[in-house]
């Protein structure tokens, strides 16, 4: 049997990750909900450890917008990269970066130490292209060595496009204001998730991680944008308590 | 390069005349071919005073945001993403008909409004405008972004309680705001029934007498190591 084959038994197709994402884009649509879904694909169809999705803002600044997995020394390793990483590499220059084997590598010394000190090996970095210039990332990481070959390259860029498209969806082709509204708004609305990841967390005595799950699953099963969510938390409308009642339900 | 970039903007700040690091800001934002600037606070999500102006249109535009109850200053805060409105004279400007007719009488043919925001905490709006119509450039568009970021620190500084110097010190030395923060914030707002910018300021104002970073004294609450409520 071949790997592909093995694969589909369990995991999503990158096919049917691209038809569930168009079908999200014609509707009522939310970017900050698309990158969360994208990453969790990610994770499934790439066969890693760790995923992000990074923009870069009006004042060039590379910002996490979504991550796979929602624990602060996760983040970190995606933020850190707004000074040195694959990332920024990939953002400045365009192209996908890898790396095969952390532990081996002599480029960006602090960022390799910090994801090698959490266990990764293999690190890849696929530009958001957006016609002449490039929007953000999509980071991947595995614990593994030698994780990356072609497939995961392509699959990794179809969903990094993926990403860009669902960024400027909304905007007019020549629209280049719109854009950056867009962006700037999508960095914003993140910021206000980890606020309202914290608030949970204290409120309901649980790590990030299962804040950040307990808002992701509200939102899905109420069919509201996550960003809602996360502001009916900071502005005390809706308690812990209240979103796993309608869970378990 | 953009650190690089930010501490050149805030170099040139320090030596632009102004009553306060606010004031000082806004007025270095008429180098980037502007006739106007203002800096609006915000109450309850929308623009409720103005904190300062600068040029010849910065006051009047300001005034008539509050006057009208509607602008690029009101889109940017319930946006909480910046409003590039770049032709005033030929576009539409749907969100602020009233607003955008006054402006167009004082001779405005382009406003671009940065919500001063970090999350869901909004302390006011940098409004900027020119005569002449057309988009920003790229550089332009970078440093006012840039601008827009210190002049949310500086606000949230003075809010902290903090003076002048104490503020410029603090945004000179970078001192970045990261996810552990706003995680942070998050946790001491649940903790003490504070507000978001109140408990925010409450961990800085804890950084700062305990001579520890903000990313320090923010790690040390996400990992539940110490309490702010609790003295």
């Amino acid at each position: 049997m071949t790997r592909d084959n093995a694969r589909d038994d369990h995991t999503p197709s990158l096919a049917s990750t691209v038809i569930e994402a168009m079908e999200a884009m014609v509707q009522d649509f939310d970017f900050v909900d698309l990158a969360s879904s994208l990453v969790s694909s990610a994770i499934d169809l790439l066969e890693a450890d760790a995923v992000g999705v990074m923009i870069s803002d009006t004042a060039q600044l590379l910002h996490v917008v979504a991550a796979s997995d929602e624990d602060m020394r996760t983040l970190e390793v995606f933020e850190i990269q707004s000074d040195e990483g694959p990332c920024l590499d990939c953002w400045y220059s365009g192209r996908l970066i890898t790396s095969s084997d952390l532990t081996i590598d002599d480029r960006w010394t602090s960022f390799r130490h910090r994801v090698v000190d959490l266990g990764f090996r293999s690190a890849l970095a696929a530009p958001l292209r957006l016609r002449d210039h490039n929007i953000g990332a999509l980071n991947v990481l595995w614990r593994r060595a030698d994780a990356i070959d072609e497939r995961e390259i392509q699959a990794a860029q179809a969903l990094a496009d993926l990403a860009a498209l669902g960024l400027t969806s909304r905007s007019v082709p020549s629209e280049a204001t719109f854009l950056a509204e867009q962006i700037q708004k999508t960095i914003n609305a993140r910021v206000t998730i980890e606020q309202a990841k914290g608030m949970l967390a204290e409120q309901g005595s649980m790590d990030m991680n299962a804040a950040y799950s307990l808002m992701r699953d509200y939102s899905r099963a109420s069919a509201a944008h996550l960003l809602d969510t996360a502001e009916r938390v900071l502005g005390r409308e809706i308690t812990v308590q209240e979103m796993r009642a309608s869970l378990t339900r | 390069m953009e650190t690089s970039r930010r501490s050149a903007i805030l170099q040139k700040a320090v030596v632009t005349p102004g009553t306060s690091i606010a004031h000082r800001l806004c007025t270095l934002s008429l180098d980037f071919a502007l006739d106007g600037a203002a800096i609006l606070l915000a109450g309850a999500g929308s623009p409720s005073g103005i904190a300062t102006s600068s040029g010849s249109l910065g006051q009047d535009i300001a005034e008539l945001e509050l006057k009208f109850g509607e602008g690029p200053g009101h889109q940017a805060l319930s946006n909480r993403g910046p409003v590039l409105a770049d032709q005033l004279l030929t576009g539409a400007c749907e969100e602020w008909p009233v607003f955008a007719s006054e402006a167009r009488e004082r001779t405005v043919g382009a406003i671009f409004a940065f919500p001063l925001c970090l999350g869901s905490i909004c302390v006011g709006v940098l409004e900027v405008c020119r005569c002449v119509p057309g988009k920003l450039t790229v550089t332009h568009l970078t440093d006012l972004s840039l601008l827009a970021s210190l002049a949310t620190s500086a606000l949230l500084l003075m809010q902290a309680g903090l003076d002048d110097r104490d503020t410029l010190d603090l945004l000179e030395s970078g001192d970045p705001v990261q996810i552990r923060v706003h995680q942070a914030t998050g946790m001491v707002a649940q903790q003490t029934s504070l507000s978001l910018p109140d408990s925010l300021a409450l961990i800085r104002s804890y950084a700062l007498t305990h001579e520890l970073s903000l990313g320090n004294v923010a790690e040390q609450v996400v990992t539940r190591r110490i309490r702010m409520d609790r003295p």
